[in-house]
């Protein structure tokens, strides 16, 4: 059989701490203590996508004398032979651009 | 239907939804107000800027949050730890085992209060006891989640309670003679 204090103890306790203290503006001050919101991560990815996008167009671009035309497209990666320096190109400055994305949102 | 915790915890970290970490706050902010005003002896203001502290600590470290134990218990641990570091800060002299069994008066509350209720009579306990009973008695918490939240041994948690238990009726029961005479 238990002790009839000790229950009075664990009575007296559990009612001490059963208190539920008001928010009073407490939750607000601290989501104004928040650091500066991230961008979401969505639109992190979206920009990251968008910045590699746009290397592979500048590149074509450049590479296919600046005819964009799905015909002269073509015709410049398929007259660069396997391994040649044309693609290698073409990735590294994907590649930068990218990271500069990358960058770019990670400063956000 | 509302949301649960882990679901709010997902929503910030995927979107950084400060609504939802809102949520989390107001749904929590009382309980965690409430053990560090046990832990500082009552001290609102002192226990209002540790809460605020915990809750930053908890927003920043949301991402080690990992759902196997409930989101209560692994931010009653922050509070706690954000307590102890604030008490290290303000005894840099302190080694750690006697940060852990620091009475209260040693941090502040005055030794002469703690007889005159139950509320005071926990500033004899130290900060793990007060933690301790404070969660197991009324915070809903099982003597595993205190023993997670104190960052000890099951059987350590289980001698914080009982030990606290012995110096609370001991307190009060020289309240209840001083009373008497």
């Amino acid at each position: 059989m238990s002790d009839p204090r000790e229950e009075d103890l664990s009575d007296m306790l559990r009612r001490e701490n059963a208190t539920y203290l008001q928010d009073d503006g407490f939750t607000d001050r601290v989501l104004g203590r928040l650091p500066p919101r991230r961008a979401r991560s969505r639109q992190r990815s979206g920009i990251v996508v968008g910045f590699a996008l746009l290397a592979c167009l500048l590149t074509t671009l450049v590479l296919s004398g600046g005819d964009l035309r799905p015909s002269a497209v073509v015709a410049v990666f398929a007259s660069a032979p396997l391994f040649s320096v044309l693609p290698l190109v073409t990735l590294v400055a994907a590649a930068v651009v990218a990271a500069v994305g990358l960058a770019v949102t990670a400063s956000d | 239907m509302p949301l649960t915790d882990p679901e709010l915890v997902a929503r910030v970290l995927a979107d950084d939804d400060r609504h939802a970490f809102g949520e989390l706050v107001r749904r929590s902010q009382s309980a965690v107000r409430l053990l560090l005003r046990r832990l500082t002896c009552g001290n609102a203001a002192l226990s209002d800027d540790l809460a605020q502290e915990a809750f930053l600590r908890a927003y920043r470290g949301l991402g080690s949050y990992r759902g196997g134990a409930r989101f209560s218990t692994w931010l009653h641990r922050i509070a706690y730890h954000t307590f102890l570091d604030e008490v290290r800060r303000t005894h840099p002299a302190l080694g750690e085992e006697a940060l852990q069994d620091l009475p209260a008066e040693s941090t502040g509350a005055e030794a002469a209060l703690a007889r005159h209720d139950l509320s005071r009579a926990m500033g004899v306990l130290s900060p793990a006891e007060r933690t301790a009973i404070t969660l197991a008695y009324g915070g809903d918490h099982t003597h595993e989640e205190v023993a997670a939240i104190l960052s000890c041994p099951l059987g350590t948690a289980k001698s914080h309670i009982a030990r606290g238990m012995v110096k609370l009726r001991a307190c009060l029961g020289a309240t209840a003679a001083e009373g008497d005479a």
